[in-house]
C-alpha cells in the first residue's frame, strides 16, 4: 500500500516534469506540431468520452468542433476579441448550441440518436460550405486565422510564433481538460451518469430526469470539443468544413475504443498511442501505413474490447496464472 | 382523501380497450394487492400510475395532485416510487452505490457542488452512505455492501431492488411482481420485510401473481379482469367471490 | 419538360435500387447481429474490381462475374463475420467496437486496394453497349440492365428470405434471437449466412454500378454514408424499409438534382430525412 502511495504520484511528477520540459529536449517543428495535435485531439477524445458516459455516442461531436472553431475564429477575426476571450466563448456557444440539438435528438434512444447526430453532422458540413459564404467562406474555409498573443507591457510578450508557444498552451488545457474529468468521473455527477447509462429506468423510477442529465453530458462534451476547435483553428491556422465533418470524427472514436471507453485516461492512451504510432512510427512505410494502421486498430479491438487501458489488468491476471 | 385516487381510468389500444372506467382507491397505511388473470390490465394501470404509459380517459391523483401525464421521474420525486417485474439494478455498480444513488434526489447534492466538492456536499455524502448503509441492514444486505450488483444472487437482486425504491423515501411504494422466481424461503422473507415497510408508515401497491402471498400479506385486494374491476374486498372476501374464481378457471393460482 | 420527367424517373429508379441494394445487405447484418458493419461500402469497391478484372480485363461472361462477385465477396465476408465480429458480439459494447473494427478493415481494404490494384480510377466497359429510344425516352442499354439486373437481385432476396428454410430462418433470427434458437436454429451459422448474403449483395452491385459509375478504392466511404442515410430513414434492420427508402432516396435526388444544384439537394435530402424521423422515429418501415 506504501510502496503505492509513493510510485504513483512519484511517477506522475516524474511524467509530468517530461511534458513540461519537451520543447527543452527537442526544437524540431514537426515534433512540436505533432504533440500540439495530440493535445487537441486528446481533448477532443475526452469529450467523447463525456457523452459516452451518459451511454450515447455522438457522431456530430466533430460538427460542434466546427462549431467552436468556426467561432472562436470569426469572434477574432470579425469582432476583433483577443483569443484569450475567442476561447471560452467559442467553448460556451458550443454548449450552448448543444442544448436544442440534445433536446431534440436524445429523446431517442441508442441507435436513433447516433443517427440523427450522424444526420446532424452531415448537415452542418453541408451549411458550411454551401451556405454564408461569406461568413464562413465555403469549401476553401477561412484561412490566416490569427495566433494568440500575450501582451503585458514589457513584462511578458508572447507572441505565439513558436510551436513551442503553443505546446504550453495545448499541454496546460489538456491537463486540465483531464483534470476536469477526472474530478467528475469521481463525483457524484459521474455516478449518476454511469447510472444512467446503464438503465435509465431504474434511474427515471427514483426521480432522477434522465434527459436533464443527459443533456448536461452533451454540454459538457460539447464544452471541449469546442474548445479542441478553437485551439486547432488557432493553432492551424486554417480551417475547411471537410476537417469537421463524420470522418473526422471516425479517428477519435477509434482513439477513444481503442484506449478503453468510460475510463477517464482510456482516450488520452488510446489517442496518444494511435497518433503516435501514424505520425512518428508509420510514417516510414509510405502507402502501407494506413493498412498497417487498419490492421493493428482491428486487432486491438478483436482482441482487447476493453481497450488497451485494461492491458495492466490482462497482465496481472495472466502472470497470476 | 385517499393517497391514490383513480378515477374512469381507461386506455385504448388502437381500438382495444385495454382499461375500462377504472376506478379504485388507495389508503394510506394499507397494502393493497392489484390481481386478476393474464391480459387483465393490471400492467397497464400501474404503468399509467407511474408514468411510462399515457391514459386516454381519466385521472390519477396522488395526495390530491394530477399526476396523469406526468413524466416518471416527477411522480417519483412526489413520492410515488416502484419497482420492476424484471430484475432492473445498475448492475455494474456496488450495492452501496446502488442504494446511494437511489437516495440521490432527495440528498441535495447539485452539479456545481459536486464539481468543487464543497463542504456542504462532502457533508451531504457522508450522510448519504450513513442512510444507504441503514437501509442495507435493514433489508439484510450490508455484508455485500461491495459487492457488484451484477454478482449478486437473485434473491439478493431483489432485496437490493428494494432497498433502492426505499432510499427515493417513497410515500407510495409500487411493487411490480416482487415474488417472480423466487423460491419459498425468499418468498415468506420478502413478505416479512414488506410488512415492516408498511409499518414504518409506507403505503404499497402490490401486483403479484403469487396467491398465498397476496392474501396473506394484503389489507384489500382489487381483482381485474379484462381491463374492470370486477371485484374489490378483503382477501377473505375475495377468495370466495365467485366472479373472481371464474375469471381464474384454468389458471393456477 | 415531359422528357426531362420521365428522364427523372428512369435515373431515380437506377439510383433507387442502386441504394436500396446497398442498403440491404447493411440492413440485414444489422437485423440479424445488432452490428453496424462500417466496411460495407469496400465490399461494394471490392465487387467493382471483380468486374474490372474478371469481365473487363479476362473477358468473362458479365453474368458470371455478378455471380463471382457475389460468392468472393459472400465467401470473405464470411470469413470477416467469423474471425472478427461474431467474437465482439459476446463482448460489452459492441454497438461501438463493431464499429470501430468495421473502420479499420474499411481502411485495410481501401489500402490494399491501392497497393493492388492503384489508386486511379478505372473504367470498367459496357457490357450492354447501346442506347434504346423508345416512347419519346433515351437509356442506355447498360443502365436498362442495371435496373433489370438490380430488380432481379432484389426480387432473388425476397424469394430467398420467403421461400427457403434458410431465409425463414433468417426471417426468425431477426425478429427474435432467442425464440429462434429455442427452436433449433444456428443462431452462429445465420450470422455467417446473412453477412455473407450482406457482402455479397453490395459486391454484385457493385459489378453493376462499375460500367456506369467510376471505380476507384475510394468509393466505398460515399456509398456507405447514403447507405446509413437510406437504412435510417426506412427503418434499421427492416428489409422493406431499406427497400422502400433506397427507392425514395433515389427519387429526391433525381429529381431534385432536375431543379437544383448538387448541395443543395443534400441539404433537402437530409431534412426530408430529419422530418420523417421525427414524426416516425423508427423509420418509415422499422419496428418499435
Amino acid at each position: 500500500m506504501i510502496k503505492r502511495d509513493i510510485v504513483v504520484p512519484t511517477c506522475y511528477t516524474g511524467l509530468l516534469i517530461l511534458l513540461f520540459a519537451i520543447p527543452l529536449i527537442t526544437q524540431e517543428p514537426y515534433t512540436l506540431h505533432i504533440l500540439c495535435l495530440i493535445g487537441i485531439n486528446i481533448i477532443f477524445a475526452c469529450s467523447i468520452n463525456a457523452i459516452l458516459n451518459v451511454g450515447e455516442l455522438n457522431l456530430g461531436q466533430a460538427a460542434f468542433m466546427g462549431i467552436g472553431a468556426y467561432s472562436s475564429t470569426l469572434l477574432v477575426m470579425r469582432l476583433h476579441l483577443s483569443f484569450w476571450f475567442a476561447l471560452p466563448i467559442a467553448m460556451i456557444i458550443t454548449a450552448i448550441v448543444s442544448l436544442p440539438m440534445g433536446y431534440v435528438t436524445l429523446r431517442f434512444k441508442g441507435a436513433y440518436f447516433l443517427l440523427f447526430t450522424f444526420l446532424f453532422a452531415e448537415l452542418v458540413r453541408v451549411l458550411l460550405s454551401n451556405f454564408w459564404i461569406g461568413l464562413f467562406g465555403g469549401i476553401p474555409g477561412l484561412t490566416n486565422i490569427p495566433r494568440p498573443f500575450i501582451h503585458i507591457r514589457s513584462l511578458l510578450q508572447v507572441n505565439f510564433s513558436s510551436k513551442a508557444h503553443f505546446y504550453y498552451l495545448i499541454l496546460i488545457l489538456t491537463l486540465f481538460t483531464i483534470f476536469v474529468m477526472q474530478r467528475i468521473d469521481r463525483s457524484r455527477i459521474g455516478m449518476v451518469f454511469k447510472a444512467i447509462s446503464q438503465s435509465d429506468a431504474l434511474a427515471e423510477s427514483i426521480g432522477i430526469s434522465s434527459m436533464k442529465v443527459k443533456l448536461l453530458g452533451c454540454a459538457m462534451g460539447c464544452f471541449f470539443a469546442g474548445m479542441a476547435g478553437s485551439l486547432y483553428a488557432h493553432f492551424v491556422g486554417v480551417i475547411t468544413p471537410p476537417d469537421f465533418s463524420l470522418h473526422a470524427v471516425l479517428a477519435p472514436i477509434a482513439y477513444v475504443v481503442v484506449g478503453g471507453i468510460g475510463s477517464v485516461l482510456g482516450p488520452v492512451i488510446g489517442t496518444v498511442f494511435l497518433m503516435m504510432l501514424s505520425h512518428f512510427f508509420l510514417r516510414q512505410f509510405g502507402l502501407y501505413e494506413l493498412l498497417i494502421y487498419g490492421v493493428i486498430i482491428v486487432f486491438i479491438i478483436r482482441f482487447m474490447p476493453e481497450g488497451l487501458i485494461s492491458l495492466p489488468r490482462r497482465l496481472r491476471i495472466k502472470l497470476g496464472k | 382523501m385517499a393517497l391514490l385516487e383513480v378515477r374512469n381510468l381507461t386506455k385504448h389500444f388502437g381500438g382495444l380497450a385495454a382499461l375500462d372506467g377504472l376506478d379504485f382507491d388507495i389508503h394510506e397505511g394499507e397494502i393493497l394487492g392489484l390481481i386478476g388473470p393474464n391480459g387483465a390490465g393490471k400492467t397497464t394501470v400501474f404503468n399509467m400510475i407511474t408514468g411510462p404509459l399515457r391514459h386516454t380517459h381519466g385521472e390519477i391523483l396522488f395526495m390530491g395532485k394530477k399526476i396523469t401525464g406526468l413524466k416518471p421521474h416527477k411522480i417519483a420525486g412526489l413520492g410515488a416510487v416502484r419497482t420492476f417485474q424484471v430484475t432492473t439494478l445498475f448492475g455494474d455498480m456496488t450495492v452501496i452505490q446502488n442504494v446511494i444513488l437511489g437516495g440521490h434526489q432527495k440528498s441535495g447534492i447539485g452539479f456545481w457542488g459536486a464539481l468543487w466538492n464543497t463542504h456542504f456536499t462532502q457533508s451531504k455524502e457522508i450522510s448519504s452512505r450513513k442512510e444507504a448503509k441503514k437501509i442495507l441492514e435493514f433489508m439484510g444486505l450490508k455484508d455485500q455492501e461491495d459487492e457488484l450488483a451484477k454478482n449478486l444472487p437473485h434473491g439478493h437482486q431483489r432485496r437490493l431492488e428494494l432497498a433502492i425504491a426505499l432510499a427515493a423515501k417513497p410515500k407510495l411504494l409500487l411493487m411490480d411482481e416482487p415474488l417472480t422466481g423466487m423460491n419459498h424461503e425468499e418468498v415468506e422473507d420478502m413478505l416479512e420485510r414488506i410488512d415492516r415497510i408498511r409499518e414504518e408508515g409506507r403505503t404499497i401497491l402490490l401486483v403479484e401473481h403469487n396467491m398465498r402471498a397476496v392474501t396473506s400479506i394484503c389489507d384489500r385486494i382489487i381483482v381485474l379482469s379484462f381491463g374492470k374491476k370486477i371485484a374489490e374486498g378483503s382477501p377473505q372476501e375475495i377468495i370466495q367471490n365467485e366472479k373472481v374464481i371464474e375469471a381464474y378457471l384454468g389458471v393456477e393460482a | 419538360m415531359e422528357f426531362f420527367l420521365l428522364q427523372g424517373v428512369l435515373n431515380g429508379v437506377m439510383l433507387g435500387l442502386f441504394y436500396a441494394l446497398v442498403a440491404l445487405g447493411l440492413s440485414l447484418i444489422f437485423g440479424i447481429m445488432g452490428i453496424v458493419n462500417f466496411a460495407h461500402g469496400e465490399m461494394y469497391m471490392l465487387g467493382g474490381y471483380v468486374a474490372y478484372y474478371l469481365f473487363g480485363i479476362f473477358g468473362l461472361n458479365y453474368f458470371a462475374s455478378i455471380i463471382a462477385a457475389l460468392i468472393l465477396v459472400g465467401g470473405l465476408g464470411a470469413l470477416l463475420e467469423k474471425i472478427i465480429f461474431r467474437p465482439l458480439t459476446t463482448r460489452p459494447q459492441v454497438a461501438l467496437t463493431s464499429l470501430i473494427a468495421g473502420l479499420g478493415l474499411a481502411w485495410v481494404f481501401q489500402m490494399l486496394a491501392v497497393i493492388c490494384f492503384g489508386e486511379l480510377d478505372k473504367k470498367v466497359p459496357s457490357a450492354f453497349k447501346g442506347i434504346i429510344s423508345a416512347a419519346g425516352i433515351v437509356i442506355s442499354k447498360e443502365r436498362l440492365a442495371a435496373i433489370i439486373l438490380g430488380s432481379f437481385l432484389i426480387l432473388m432476396l425476397n424469394l430467398f428470405l420467403r421461400r427457403t428454410k434458410a431465409g425463414s430462418a433468417i426471417r426468425a433470427v431477426a425478429q427474435d434471437k432467442e425464440a429462434a434458437a429455442l427452436q433449433g436454429v444456428n443462431v452462429n451459422r445465420i450470422s455467417a449466412l446473412s453477412f455473407s448474403i450482406g457482402c455479397g449483395l453490395a459486391a454484385s452491385t457493385g459489378v453493376l454500378m462499375a460500367p456506369i459509375f467510376i471505380i476507384n478504392p475510394f468509393v466505398g466511404s460515399d456509398v456507405i454514408l447514403k447507405a446509413f442515410l437510406v437504412v435510417i430513414l426506412g427503418g434499421l434492420g427492416s428489409i422493406p424499409g431499406a427497400m422502400l427508402g433506397g427507392l425514395l432516396m433515389g427519387f429526391i435526388e433525381s429529381f431534385g438534382c432536375l431543379f437544383f444544384n448538387v448541395p443543395t439537394v443534400n441539404v433537402l435530402s437530409f431534412i426530408l430525412i430529419l422530418i420523417t424521423l421525427i414524426v416516425r422515429p423508427q423509420g418509415l418501415l422499422g419496428r418499435d
